[in-house]
């Protein structure tokens, strides 16, 4: 392409031609690719916690589930993410519709921990019907934005899932497979669904 | 009639202000391989959208490797808009 002039209509032309090629190849796969790194970190963790404490016994093996933070730390310390060739603004909304949920994540277990301090209670039972909550809400939020209606309805099964576990009150062993089963609906076959569409 | 707007009325700096339309930001790579221009000439067409305040330019560091992106600012928005008001009316008058 040149400096050159254009006429009415080949301006017309090129405007069109530039907007479509900007929605070319802006897939949504990379993001893809995190709901099953975080999908499928969630689902071996629930099957080890739930094989350690169904066999032990031992309660304390509920900790393994701060395994979920590993992807998160491997990413932003080990890997280098080179700044993408372009940012959509699709893009920069999810990226901050995470950013919120992450915050949530975290301000909880901080929450959990100083309360536990202060009453010499350590509880984090509840943590795991709040990620459930958490995650569908940023899940929905991302199918809404990317207008895929698999992440949209899916995290109900989650929210379901999350409601039992707050009537019930206190941490079950099956809530860990609870708990993986529903990341397995609402984050990894979505994800695998999506994936399968580009492809195609 | 409008007068065509004769910094956006040119097929490089059109290309570029179009781009970045629909994008948040892009870089210069990008910009390069969507619209096939060169580097030296692309880089004259985005000296000449910045200086207009069309486009804001940020150059940094990243990774050792010097990286130009460029995002679309209100003025240029709004110059496009406008650019294409003209065009429409241009083109009405002639079916009409």
């Amino acid at each position: 392409m040149e400096d050159r002039k254009i006429n009415e209509l080949e301006s017309l032309e090129l405007i069109s031609d530039m907007i479509r090629k900007t929605k070319k190849g802006t897939t949504m796969k990379k993001d893809y690719d995190t709901f099953l790194i975080y999908g499928y970190t969630a689902l071996i963790t629930a099957i080890i916690t739930w094989v350690i404490v169904h066999f032990t016994g031992r309660g304390e093996a509920m900790f393994t589930w701060f395994a979920m933070f590993i992807p998160y730390f491997i990413n932003t310390f080990f890997c280098k993410n080179p700044k993408p060739e372009v940012t959509t603004y699709i893009d920069s909304m999810l990226g901050n519709i995470w950013k919120v949920i992450g915050s949530m994540f975290i301000f909880t277990v901080i929450a959990i921990v100083i309360i536990g301090i202060l009453t010499h209670v350590m509880n984090f039972s509840m943590m795991m019907p709040l990620s459930l909550i958490y995650a569908g809400i940023g899940t929905s939020m991302t199918g809404l934005v990317i207008k895929e209606k698999v992440f949209i309805w899916t995290p109900l099964a989650g929210l379901l899932a999350a409601v039992y576990m707050l009537t019930e009150g206190w941490c079950h062993n099956y809530w860990n497979i609870l708990f993986g089963m529903s990341f397995l609906v609402f984050m990894i076959i979505p994800a695998h669904i999506a994936r399968n569409k580009i492809k195609e | 009639m409008r007068e065509l707007d004769p910094l956006l009325h040119s097929q490089l700096r059109l290309a570029v202000v179009s781009l970045l339309l629909s994008v948040e930001e892009a870089d210069f790579s990008y910009l390069k391989d969507k619209t096939q221009a060169t580097s030296g000439n692309l880089s004259v067409q985005i000296d000449k959208l910045s200086e207009a305040g069309y486009i804001e330019v940020k150059k940094e560091i990243v990774g050792k490797k010097p990286r130009t992106s460029c995002r679309l600012t209100d003025k240029g928005r709004d110059a496009l808009k406008e650019y294409v008001e003209s065009l429409k009316e241009y083109l009405g008058k002639l079916i009409s």
